[in-house]
């Protein structure tokens, strides 16, 4: 009777298996009912179902789930490592997410999902990619403010961060959770970065959404209690069994025993990660929320105990001299702190609670000071006191143990080159004077004065000045106030500021300014240098001038950089090195084109040396690898690399027949500091497994591998290509790039003329000729050797053509008379014109044509073959 | 808690949909329910108030109330009538007669009532101080929290005045609570609001001086020596909250009077010697504090 009956309901499904009709049936069922019910509303006449609305509402649903999970996913992949950030984690586990994104994608619903993470893929791309596909979701503007300013957190730039949550909160039709979550995110920002106060305040001013949120009063409980009120964290803080401590506060308890119940023993002590490294160019008391910071030179250091530098609130303004004899006699002193740095090198941090009387009373903030640090600064070998590092807080927030620790290892740069008349600031005309004189040629003075300033460690040092107009600038200074900002901003102020004269100025009578940053090579990022006009005019600073004094600031920028890392390379190895930082645009396929282009278009910064400033680029926490052939400069590359990465030391280690156990030992001998692995086509199979371990470890951006050969392909690299694929470069060789031999050419020969304590001979044209022809395939070695050479074996003050043509033939050098002009090598004639190039960009024929040991018909004949014609 | 609108229940759900084919005395009949439902509910919001004893110059947060209706038996009555005319029951319908009987019953349920009958934003606000006024903080703060969330969240609104109203009852359901500095950061949040009344401008200021922030307390005085005339009744009225309110607070201390925290007795002091409505609510003080201070 069933069979019957399913016949004449559903003949087309009556002889399929019972389980599949059953649940068919069902559904029949389920919308014959549905049916039946609408119909049997009163007085209506059809019903029926809109499909179309039912589709966007059925949308509308999946999309606002997938976002969810999206969002879980996101949260899931970012690292709090202060545990201030104002996200929560999930407890879902990422694998059932993923399979969730999976399931969507086979039910082959078209929504643009994020794909599954690559091997070796960080933390922060993948959710980068989840925040590309939420956009795409529909993800309001303030919630994806809001995850921009958690990842940009995750990153460690709470700068960066903050104006992504302060973005949040401007705009419109914001949630109550959205708003809570980006207040939370302004105030852990503040209170990472130490700025307690600020922090404070902040939270004050949203108490009344902190009464209708548990994590906006917790933090403001917290933000209270670093500030040193006591009173009103208690009020605030409830503390849960479940809750974790930010790290910053783990030692507050340890150090100030009342603050232990406020903040409750439940609370979860949870052990502190690494801090970022300081950047060690740069020390500021703002990086560490201390109101004042001062260098100490130690006993013997100098002759006696020098304050080097000092960096002190506005609120505090000058040190006092009493206070800062009280310093200079600290060491002599029986129970002063200064005393047992001074014995064991050890560091000391003491926080005093109100009414109590300890170190701080010797403080330059007198009554205000609620903790002082003293760290030590030693020597990177020997561990020898050098000085020490003195911070004064207004409130509890000192920073971790790490930290302080990496500020000592920072504040080292400030002893080097510091003899006993350090107290002196440091002297910067050289090279950065005549790099400023540059910058500046051409700009119509009048009534204009210009001043240069390079970043030194504790601030802008002048470098340079010039102009006709407020001369006595030294006498009746400003107020510096523009300067001052703009150094506190650090990479925040990315282009002209104008200001207005007074405190603002460096000249008590200018009537206005501008402040130009200098960025370096790898452009945005923190400003190399600052450069101010100011006039006696306040129209004469306009629009165009800016314009002007940004594009020269900005092709200037590498320049500064190679001049930094010159100082750098000259303290560690003790002689500069050359790189190419400008180009006319680079060589296509046809040589023609090339010239036609290169003659209208301005200098730009050369490609290689920009790829090489990027990848040094401070955010990069990813290894490096170098391929070019022997003697192309991979090791002084690599230096650039690690010092534009901010690591003060740099370890070589060749990875030539290196086994597991040495090569771990030779990376444990450079403890933090930067490490070029050099000779990868030679690593021992043996040594591949310690080396895949610290590639993949997160301080892996220290690392810098070079080789002669391209080694991804080839084993044992084979399972380390997806972590230096992403980050390698190939330099060219040294035929390739003729126009850098002549400059490092005369570099090496004075290095070698000091090695050897000779003079060094001056080349003729014919000579440098010569010398610019060879083919040098064994690079800057073959350069070098033969510099040596010269030195050593040339008599007299200049040497000729002749002279170095018998120098290089005794030792089986080939230097050609001239180039082929039949079978023309299109690099090379490229190489001649850029070497020669005038200051304006045109052709110098007569010196290209020395370069290629032709007669300037030739080349001429040669252009005009190339389509360049008589110009 | 979910405090979302019944949208149900509004008058735009009448208008929409299959209702339209409904014919003209059925449109009525609705119509006119559902202007009972409200009526039933603002009379049972009334006689909770009532029955607490809530008004405006005995209640410490007076400005949380509206006018007491008048006339609320007869309009009860009224009510009474046309449900028995239709033949119609309603949710409340016994806690009325039982008002009407001359019983009281739980002020906190016919508020319930009054919640089930016709969902307003107004009736949560009230809801909220029933529980305040029978010390229920707890309630009342969660009551407040999820207002303020959804008000921000621009879901639940009533007017200019009810975000700050929303500010005032969660900051009086902190200080109840133990935590005046939550309760003041809600207090400033209302006072600083657009349109707001002196009740929050009195709180600020009252709570401002407890906790020793005389310049922000300074501030709010200023603002009240503009808003209120020192021989107002409504001034008398705030003195007399004010005074009856610290008396609560030093009854749960072990002090006997209250005094002035160091932070801001030269503010006290200045006040004290001065003219105005902050001059008047602080002699109220004194007059608590014995005078102990003011001398």
């Amino acid at each position: 009777m069933s069979k019957n009956l399913l016949q004449l309901i559903a003949p087309e499904i009556a002889g399929e298996p019972e389980d599949k009709v059953a649940s068919r049936m069902r559904s029949a069922i389920t919308l014959a009912r549905l049916l039946s019910a609408t119909a049997s509303r009163p007085r209506v006449d059809s019903t029926g179902f809109d499909l179309v609305r039912a589709g966007r509402e059925l949308d509308k649903c999946v999309r606002a789930d997938t976002l969810q999970v999206l969002q879980q996913m996101f949260f899931l992949h970012l690292e709090d490592r202060s545990g201030l950030g104002p996200w929560q984690r999930p407890k879902a586990q990422v694998t059932q997410l993923w399979k969730g994104i999976v399931s969507l994608e086979e039910r082959k619903i078209s929504l643009a999902l994020p794909s599954l993470p690559e091997p070796g893929e960080s933390r922060e791309d993948v959710a980068l990619r989840i925040l590309a596909a939420a956009l795409c979701l529909g993800l309001s503007e303030c919630a994806s403010n809001n995850w921009r300013g958690h990842l940009a957190f995750t990153k460690q730039d709470p700068l960066q961060a903050e104006s992504y949550y302060r973005k949040a909160l401007e705009g419109e039709g914001v949630t109550f959770d959205e708003r809570a979550t980006a207040i939370a995110g302004v105030g852990g920002c503040l209170l990472d970065r130490g700025v307690v106060f600020l922090a404070r305040d902040w939270m004050d001013r949203h108490l009344d959404l902190a009464a209708a949120c548990p994590k906006l009063a917790r933090l403001a409980g917290l933000t209270s209690l670093a500030a040193g009120d006591r009173s009103m964290a208690e009020q605030l803080l409830r503390p849960e069994p479940s809750q974790q401590l930010p790290s910053v506060f783990n030692s507050l308890g340890d150090r100030v025993p009342s603050v232990r119940s406020v903040l409750g023993g439940s609370f979860v002590w949870k052990p502190s990660e690494p801090a970022v490294a300081a950047t060690p160019r740069r020390i500021s008391r703002s990086d560490y929320g201390a109101s004042v910071l001062v260098i100490m030179c130690a006993p013997g250091t100098t002759e006696e105990c020098l304050p080097l530098r000092w960096d002190l609130a506005a609120s505090v303004g000058q040190p006092t001299d009493a206070w800062l004899d009280r310093q200079v006699a600290a060491p002599w002193t029986a129970g002063e702190p200064e005393q047992a740095i001074v014995a064991g090198a050890k560091m000391h941090v003491e926080l005093v609670e109100e009414g109590k009387v300890g170190v701080l009373s010797r403080s330059c903030l007198s009554t205000t000071a609620k903790a002082v640090a003293l760290v030590p600064v030693t020597q990177p070998e020997s561990e020898a006191l050098l000085g020490w590092v003195r911070l004064e807080f207004e409130h509890w927030l000192v920073p971790d143990p790490s930290r302080l620790e990496a500020l000592g290892r920072a504040a080292r740069c400030a002893f080097a080159g510091v003899s006993c008349d350090r107290a002196k600031p440091r002297e910067r005309t050289a090279p950065y004077g005549q790099l400023f004189s540059e910058l500046m040629e051409g700009v119509p003075l009048g009534r204009r004065r210009w001043w240069g300033f390079v970043d030194g460690p504790c601030g802008p040092e002048q470098a340079a000045t010039g102009g006709e107009a407020l001369r006595d600038w030294e006498g009746n200074p400003g107020g510096r106030g523009s300067l001052n900002k703009a150094s506190r901003m650090g990479k925040l102020l990315q282009g002209p500021m104008a200001y207005e004269g007074g405190i603002q100025s460096m000249h008590g009578d200018s009537k206005g300014g501008l402040l130009t940053p200098v960025l370096g090579a790898g452009g945005p990022g923190h400003p190399q240098g600052w450069l101010l006009v100011e006039s006696t005019r306040a129209t004469d600073l306009d629009r165009g001038l800016a314009d002007d004094l940004a594009k020269r600031c900005r092709l200037a920028g590498p320049r500064f950089g190679l001049a930094q890392f010159n100082e750098w390379h000259q303290e560690r190895y003790g002689h500069r090195v050359h790189l190419a930082t400008t180009a006319h645009g680079e060589l296509p396929e046809g040589l023609g084109q090339a010239l036609l282009e290169s003659n209208k278009a301005p200098k730009t910064t050369s490609p290689v040396f920009q790829q090489l400033a990027r990848l040094g680029g401070r955010a990069c926490g990813e290894p490096v690898l170098i391929v070019a052939s022997a003697g192309a400069g991979k090791t002084v590359a690599g230096r650039f690399i690690l010092f534009c990465r901010g690591l003060e030391r740099v370890v070589e280690i060749s990875l030539r027949g290196l086994g597991s156990a040495d090569l771990g030992t030779a990376i444990r001998a450079a403890r933090d500091g930067g490490v070029i692995l050099k000779d990868g086509e030679h690593l021992d199979p043996d040594g591949h497994g310690a080396l895949d371990q610290l590639l993949r470890q997160p301080d892996a951006g220290r690392f810098v591998v070079t080789a002669r050969q391209p080694i991804l392909g080839q084993a044992p690299w084979e399972g380390l290509a997806d972590r230096l694929m992403r980050n390698r470069i190939k330099l060219p060789d040294m035929g390739q790039r003729r126009a850098s031999i002549l400059p490092c050419f005369r570099l090496l020969l004075a290095k070698a003329a000091r090695l050897e304590r000779r003079i060094a001979p001056e080349l003729t044209s014919e000579a440098e000729g010569l010398l610019w022809r060879g083919d040098w395939k064994g690079g800057l070695r073959s350069l070098s050797d033969f510099a040596h050479q010269i030195v050593i074996f040339h008599d007299g003050d200049t040497l000729d053509g002749v002279g170095l043509a018998r120098l290089a033939l005794e030792r089986e050098i080939s230097l050609p008379h001239r180039l082929s002009s039949k079978h023309l090598d299109p690099i090379s004639l490229w190489s001649a014109i850029e070497s020669t190039r005038k200051k304006c960009g045109a052709i110098h024929r007569g010196r290209a044509a020395a370069l290629m040991g032709w007669d300037p018909d030739t080349l001429t004949a040669k252009l005009k073959a190339l389509g360049m014609g008589a110009g | 808690m979910n405090l979302q609108p019944n949208h149900h229940n509004s008058f735009e759900s009448y208008f929409s949909g299959p209702l339209w084919s409904l014919g003209l005395s059925q449109l009525g009949r609705r119509e006119l329910g559902a202007v009972h439902r409200r009526e039933l509910a603002g009379l049972l919001t009334d006689a909770a108030r009532c029955s607490l004893g809530l008004n405006s110059s005995s209640s410490a947060y007076g400005s949380l109330l509206r006018p007491v209706l008048g006339g609320w038996r007869g309009r009860a009555l009224g009510v009474l009538d046309m449900l028995k005319r239709d033949d119609q029951y309603f949710d409340g319908q016994e806690l009325v007669e039982q008002r009407l009987g001359g019983q009281n019953p739980s002020p906190e349920l016919m508020i319930l009532a009054a919640l089930d009958l016709w969902e307003a934003p107004w009736t949560y606000l009230i809801l909220g101080q029933t529980l305040l006024a029978r010390g229920d903080g707890l309630r009342a703060k969660e009551v407040y929290g999820e207002l303020l969330r959804q008000n921000e969240s621009g879901q639940l609104s009533d007017g200019a005045e009810f975000p700050w109203r929303v500010r005032e009852g969660l900051g009086a359901a902190w200080e109840c609570l133990g935590s005046d500095v939550l309760a003041y950061g809600c207090m400033r949040a209302a006072a600083e609001h657009r349109g707001s009344g002196t009740g929050p401008l009195v709180s600020a200021f009252f709570l401002g001086l407890d906790l020793g922030r005389a310049r922000e307390a300074a501030g709010f005085a200023k603002a009240l020596d503009q808003r209120l005339s020192p021989h107002s009744r409504r001034l008398a009225a705030c003195a007399k909250g004010l005074r009856a309110r610290v008396d609560r607070r030093q009854a749960n201390r072990t002090e006997g009077t209250w005094t002035p925290p160091a932070g801001s007795v030269d503010l006290f002091r200045t006040l004290l010697d001065g003219e105005g409505a902050g001059a008047v609510l602080t002699r109220a003080l004194v007059q608590n504090d014995g005078g102990q201070v003011g001398s």
